[in-house]
C-alpha cells in the first residue's frame, strides 16, 4: 500500500537508505537539498540560521528514516522534518535568547543604514514584514510562495486542516498588506 | 489579495539553491552542534575567571572588615546582645 502513495524509485531509495547505504544517502540529499534549505532561508532570513536548520534536517532525516512508513509522500515527510527544525528553534530562541534576539536585530538595522544605497528598499521592506509575522502565519507563506505548495499539501505538511491554512494564508496577507501599504502608494506615485 | 503583494511575496521568498558546503557539514556532523560545543568550553572558562576574580576581590578586600568582626566578638563586646533597650 505505501508503494502506491510513493513512487517506487524513491521507496527503493528510502529502503537502501535504511540499510545504509552511502549513495542512497547522497541522492535522497541531492533531490531535497534546495527545498530543505528554501524553507529553512525563508523562514529563517539568514544564512547561517538556515545552514544549521538545513543541517539539522538532514541529520535528523537520515537517523529516522526507518520510522518513515510510507503513509504519507516522501516529499510532504521531509518538509515536515524541516518545518519542524524551524519551529523549534524559534521556540528555542523565544526561550532562550528573546532580549539578546531584539539587541541582534536592532544591530543588523542600524548597519543597514548603510547598505541600504546598495540594496532594494522594497525588497528589504517585504522581507521585514514577513519577518514580524508569527511562526505558524511565516511558515504558510513560506510553504506557499517559497514551494509552492497547495493548501492540502501545506495543511498535510502542518498536520491542520485546509481550511486552517487557508484562514492562515488570509491573516498573513492582511498583515502583509496592511504593513505594505505605504510601500504600495509610493510605488503608485513614484 | 492585492496582485502587487502576490508579486512581490513570489520574487522575495523566491526558492534558493543549497550551497556546496551543506553536504559537508550533513557528513561531518557539523558545525552547526559542534561550534556550539566547541563555544562552551571557553565560554565556561571565561565564567570561570570572572567568578574567581570577584571571589578574589571580594576576599582581599573584605578581610579587613572580617578580622575587625572576630576581634569584636573575641572581646565579648556584641552590642547587639548584650545591651539591654
Amino acid at each position: 500500500m505505501p508503494v502506491l502513495v510513493l513512487e517506487r524509485q524513491e521507496w527503493e531509495l528510502v529502503k537502501a537508505c535504511e540499510r545504509g547505504e552511502r549513495d542512497a544517502f547522497r541522492t535522497l540529499f541531492e533531490t531535497y537539498k534546495n527545498r530543505v534549505y528554501s524553507v529553512a532561508l525563508r523562514f529563517a532570513g539568514d544564512e547561517a540560521t538556515a545552514m544549521d536548520i538545513a543541517q539539522d534536517t538532514f541529520v535528523k532525516l537520515f537517523s529516522c528514516i526507518g520510522d518513515f512508513r510510507g503513509e504519507s509522500g516522501f516529499e510532504t515527510w521531509v518538509y515536515r522534518m524541516v518545518v519542524n527544525s524551524c519551529l523549534d528553534r524559534k521556540r528555542r530562541e523565544r526561550r532562550w535568547l528573546p532580549m539578546a534576539d531584539e539587541f541582534l536585530t536592532s544591530l543588523r538595522a542600524q548597519g543597514d543604514a548603510l547598505a541600504e544605497m546598495l540594496r532594494s528598499e522594497l525588497s528589504r521592506r517585504v522581507r521585514a514584514a514577513v519577518d514580524k509575522l508569527s511562526p505558524e502565519l511565516k511558515m504558510v507563506i513560506v510553504l506557499r510562495y517559497t514551494e509552492g505548495l497547495a493548501y492540502q499539501q501545506i495543511a498535510e505538511v502542518l498536520g491542520c486542516s485546509a481550511g486552517t491554512v487557508a484562514s492562515r494564508l488570509s491573516r498573513a496577507h492582511k498583515a502583509l498588506e496592511q504593513r505594505l501599504a505605504s510601500l504600495n502608494r509610493e510605488g503608485g506615485n513614484a | 489579495m492585492p496582485e502587487w503583494l502576490e508579486r512581490e511575496l513570489a520574487r522575495e521568498l523566491a526558492p534558493v539553491e543549497a550551497p556546496d558546503e551543506l553536504w559537508l557539514r550533513v557528513r561531518s556532523g557539523g558545525p552547526a552542534v559542534s561550534r556550539r560545543k566547541g563555544r562552551s568550553p571557553v565560554l565556561l572558562l571565561a565564567a570561570a575567571a570572572a567568578l574567581l576574580a570577584t571571589v578574589g576581590a571580594i576576599w582581599m578586600w573584605g578581610s579587613p572588615v572580617r578580622d575587625g568582626g572576630r576581634q569584636t566578638m573575641a572581646q565579648g563586646s556584641c552590642y547587639a546582645c548584650h545591651t539591654s533597650l
